[in-house]
């Protein structure tokens, strides 16, 4: 990979090892950074998004955990996967971007929840049709999105690494760090918090 | 067992990993209480529910990269005031890795051109040291109205790479075939600082350590020579070229009133030699 001044950089990003380029960054190698956050946007972005539900706000909290990645990279021992010190990073940037706006998207989410479930309840009374039936998986992606919503943010973080980005426990244990103990009794409450809040919808249930 | 002690063991009872005896009595439970089956039939569904999240395709927004590269130069340009927006336009290409700068490479670096011969070299010199002979392939510090410059020229295909030393961090690179560099180094920071400069197929590490506006240091410690010429430069508010093989470590305790004497008394037996370039530029090289 050539730069602008035709200076070789090495192999193109995928064949590079995260722990390579963490090492090329921490020697001051620019680009290895570039490679770094080309190869994990995309998995940076789909997690944010998924607390978040907002394409802006997703792309704020990606943009804001790279900048800390790269702050902080000396920092990064090594001693876990480069993906869970991302989804820690990321976690931390989605709390404090809702610490700082928290009273305007509790309205706002209150507020849009009620109009979805009006229409999802239509889209219910319609027949079984194969395709009411994704719809109806539409529609259900979008009612346990909005429950999810309404749990705390750090159940939610947690509720969204496991069940939407399938981190096992032991990696989210990691990526918190907290004991594995703690994360699953934690989720457990999380799941029970959900279920509450779901239960106001009993055609999740029915399905 | 109460239903909420009861309500803990549900995922784990889902999952199949809870202790047998807890789900049995968990089982035996259920039978006689309907609502506890009726509450764990819900949570069961909703955990059938939660198999459909990692289906949902999240397409990534074509302004990601404008979003990523906005902030990184946002708190690069917050960090520091750079006067110059060409260097801004030069840096974006590596702007994202290029951020934890502790020093500000200046902006008037310049690249003469080609095959320059010595001669050209020497007419070329200017500031503090108009009879040193500029070499081929040698990195120098000169004071140009008190402030470091780097010059190096080259005899052929060269990288030059100018890095901080604290962060380590990158803070430009120049491909200087045959030609001469030019590019005065200046330290922003509140404290002393150091630049790390390399060229491809030098053997000896180069350090230039720069005062920063405050001269608050600890006279008494101990570290490697870097971190030794930083306590001199901050005490005695002086640039020096280190030129050293290694960064052995070193300890000080400094009681003198002028850092020739300081320095010969800590390194000179350990294999340096130093000397005053010019007033305000120090020069230390391993003599090893």
């Amino acid at each position: 990979m050539y730069d602008n001044q035709g200076i070789d950089h090495g192999a193109p990003e995928f064949f590079q090892s995260d722990s390579i380029l963490i090492e090329k960054i921490k020697a001051g190698d620019s680009y290895a950074l570039n490679e770094l956050i080309r190869k994990h946007q995309n998995r940076a972005y789909t997690y944010a998004y998924r607390l978040t539900r907002n394409p802006e706000e997703a792309a704020d909290v990606v943009a804001d955990s790279f900048l800390r990645i790269n702050n902080s990279v000396k920092n990064f021992k090594g001693n876990s996967a480069f993906t869970t010190w991302l989804y820690r990073v990321v976690t931390n940037c989605y709390l404090d971007i809702r610490k700082k706006d928290r009273s305007k998207n509790t309205v706002s989410m209150d507020a849009s929840f009620q109009l979805e479930d009006e229409e999802i309840a239509r889209e219910y009374e319609d027949t079984a049709t194969k395709t009411d039936e994704i719809v109806e998986r539409h529609q259900r992606e979008i009612l346990l999105n909005r429950a999810l919503d309404k749990l705390p943010e750090f159940q939610k973080g947690m509720m969204v690494m496991f069940h939407a980005e399938q981190l096992s426990y032991e990696e989210i244990a990691e990526a918190l760090d907290l004991p594995i103990g703690t994360v699953k009794s934690r989720l457990n409450r999380a799941r029970l918090s959900l279920k509450e809040i779901l239960s106001q919808d009993e055609e999740l249930f029915r399905i | 067992m109460s239903n909420d002690r009861l309500h803990e063991h549900f995922s784990a009872l889902f999952e199949g990993t809870l202790d047998e005896g807890i789900a049995q009595q968990i089982r035996f439970r259920m039978e006689s209480d309907t609502e506890l089956r009726n509450e764990y039939a819900k949570f069961c569904s909703m955990m059938e529910a939660l198999t459909l999240l990692p289906e949902e395709k999240v397409e990534l927004p074509q302004f990601l990269s404008t979003v990523i590269t906005s902030k990184l130069e946002a708190a690069h340009s917050n960090r520091f005031s750079l006067s110059a927006s060409s260097l801004l336009s030069w840096f974006r290409p590596i702007l994202i890795g290029g951020l934890s700068l502790a020093l500000f490479v200046g902006t008037i670096a310049t690249i003469r051109n080609n095959a320059v011969s010595p001669s050209k070299v020497q007419a070329s010199m200017t500031g503090s040291t108009p009879e040193q002979v500029r070499r081929l392939d040698e990195i120098t510090i000169d004071l140009v109205n008190g402030s470091p410059v780097l010059k190096y020229t080259s005899s052929g295909p060269k990288l030059v790479k100018i890095s901080s030393y604290e962060t380590g961090q990158l803070l430009k690179q120049f491909d200087v075939d045959s030609k001469e560099l030019v590019c005065p180094l200046q330290n922003r920071e509140v404290l002393t600082s150091a630049f790390e400069i390399t060229a491809s197929g030098e053997s000896v590490r180069h350090f230039i350590v720069i005062p920063g506006r405050s001269n608050e240091t600890e006279l008494k410690g101990s570290g490697d020579i870097v971190e030794f010429a930083k306590v001199i430069a901050s005490r005695f508010d002086t640039t020096i070229h280190l030129r050293v093989q290694t960064l052995s470590p070193i300890q000080w305790d400094i009681q003198e009133s002028d850092p020739s004497i300081a320095l010969a008394k800590v390194i000179g037996s350990k294999g340096f030699s130093v000397s005053e370039v010019t007033p305000g530029l120090i020069e230390i090289s391993s003599t090893r």
